[in-house]
């Protein structure tokens, strides 16, 4: 498909995004009125009304706006990844599962979780899967038996990372970027097997990171001087807080910078070389994670 | 009451703070100096291993270099309770038999290319991964009670128990003169 192709189903999308708003908007008014008339309370018709403007407009809107996605995604978003990595599997609709996320115990994972743009592939001989993640809390009360909404909020936006490590480890270690919020170290109740605070013999780095571990010889082993100098020149190259989590042999990476990359908005016109450098950069980011990390130094990833 | 009687009952409770402190902070002492002998041990294993290995490579040497006469490495003695002076000692006599190795192997080039001989230069590697782990381990925690029983007012209580400071576990220097190898 090219970009005047693709450019029509933008606009496509577009327009029918506001057609649903607008339908959504007239048809939530008859029925508020509807429903006042026959005897339905304020907050309760309010509720149906509400909803039913919403289920309206996301029908109406979302067949065109994910054909738009698809198009936009295999053009600029596909392509790129065949660019720079081997054996790619990519699904815009699906992410990395929350109970992958979930069994690291490394964050708070909230009310709901939603992920997309799942993407497996190689790069230098490293095996890694990302996806955007977004998780929020939300919170309800009861009003005459209609759940409202008190409280939305977001713990964490970004992307997921997770890598092939090149080294063999017993525990889990957990480096976190000061001020990423809501990244938490479960207390494990088996006394063997608890996280304790490790501090680091490089005191730059405890003082912009915090490093959780169950075996202070492996959080040694893994955090060497380098490894440590390296990570810290990620958080400069990265936009967002990182939060690094070693387990079960893989190195998850985890960077929280509120935004949901590789979309486009169905309101913006499509500046090719905009979105071309954008995807570039965002790619760019795995590759650096692998090429600063040495990840694909092999030399101790057999086991003495 | 009496003003005698207060002033009592504030000393007596001025006392038991300081004995309280005091125990505090010798218990703080002694988990530092546990946590320095797991440490300690957590060397001694990893430069176990680094002999194990060392021994395997060294044999694997001497099967390729069997016509000549035997190469002469330094004897390690590595044994239970080593002070730390003769860990490092044994720790530098290890990395001088390496270096004999390596340098044995680029004269044997069939040695250099074996299999057996390339598991086993990746396997020193991460045994010495896991040594400077090690090392950096104790090192980081004898630093700690260095600077405890240098400060005040924990000082008092260390110097009641007749705490020194601890040595550390060296790095390996570069050594720049060449290795004297007898035949």
């Amino acid at each position: 498909m090219n970009i005047e192709e693709i450019e029509q189903l933008r606009k496509k999308a577009a327009l029918m995004t506001i057609l649903g708003v607008i339908i959504a908007i007239l048809v939530g008014a008859g029925l508020f009125l509807l429903v006042i008339g026959i005897g339905m309370d304020l907050i309760q018709a309010s509720g149906v009304s509400i909803i039913a403007g919403i289920v309206i407009a996301w029908l109406i809107s979302h067949i065109h706006k994910k054909k738009f996605t698809e198009a936009f995604k295999e053009k600029y978003v596909l392509s790129e990844f065949n660019k720079r990595f081997e054996n790619v599997k990519y699904n815009a609709d699906t992410g990395i599962p929350g109970e992958v996320i979930a069994e690291t115990r490394m964050i708070n994972m909230g009310t709901d979780f939603e992920a997309n743009d799942f993407l497996a592939a190689e790069y230098k001989g490293v095996k890694f899967v990302q996806s955007d993640v977004q998780i929020k809390e939300k919170s309800y009360i009861e009003i005459n038996d209609i759940p409202v909404r008190v409280r939305n909020r977001k713990i964490f936006q970004g992307r997921w990372l997770i890598f092939d490590f090149n080294k063999s480890f017993k525990a889990d270690i957990q480096v976190r970027q000061k001020r990423f919020a809501n990244a938490r170290v479960e207390k494990i109740k088996d006394a063997n097997a608890s996280f304790k605070k490790v501090e680091m013999e490089n005191m730059e780095f405890n003082e912009e990171f915090k490093v959780f571990a169950q075996s202070e010889h492996d959080a040694f082993y893994i955090l060497t001087p380098r490894m440590m100098e390296r990570i810290q020149k990620l958080t400069r190259d990265v936009d967002g807080k990182l939060l690094f989590c070693f387990i079960d042999n893989k190195l998850h990476i985890a960077f929280n910078n509120n935004k949901d990359s590789f979309e486009h908005s169905v309101f913006k016109k499509i500046n090719e070389q905009k979105v071309e450098d954008e995807v570039f950069r965002d790619t760019t980011v795995i590759m650096n994670f692998i090429d600063e990390l040495n990840l694909d130094n092999d030399l101790f990833r057999k086991e003495v | 009451m009496s003003p005698l009687i207060i002033a009592l009952i504030v000393a007596v409770v001025l006392v038991a703070i300081v004995i309280v402190w005091a125990i505090g902070a010798s218990n703080k002492l002694n988990k530092s100096i546990v946590k320095i002998d797991e440490a300690s041990s957590d060397i001694d294993v990893a430069l176990t291993k680094r002999y194990d290995v060392l021994v395997k490579m060294i044999e694997t040497v001497k099967g390729y270099a069997k016509h000549e006469k035997e190469t002469l490495f330094e004897v390690v003695k590595l044994r239970s309770n080593m002070t730390m002076e003769e860990k490092n000692e044994a720790n530098r006599q290890m990395s001088e038999n390496l270096k004999k190795v390596n340098i044995l192997a680029e004269s044997y080039p069939d040695l250099k290319a074996s299999e057996n001989f390339k598991t086993l230069q990746k396997s020193i590697l991460d045994v010495e991964e896991h040594l400077q782990a090690s090392r950096r381990v104790y090192n980081a925690n004898v630093s700690y009670f260095n600077q405890l029983i240098v400060t005040f007012p924990i000082s008092i209580v260390a110097g009641m128990k007749h705490l020194v400071k601890k040595d550390f576990f060296v790095a390996e220097e570069a050594k720049r003169e060449d290795v004297k190898i007898e035949f």
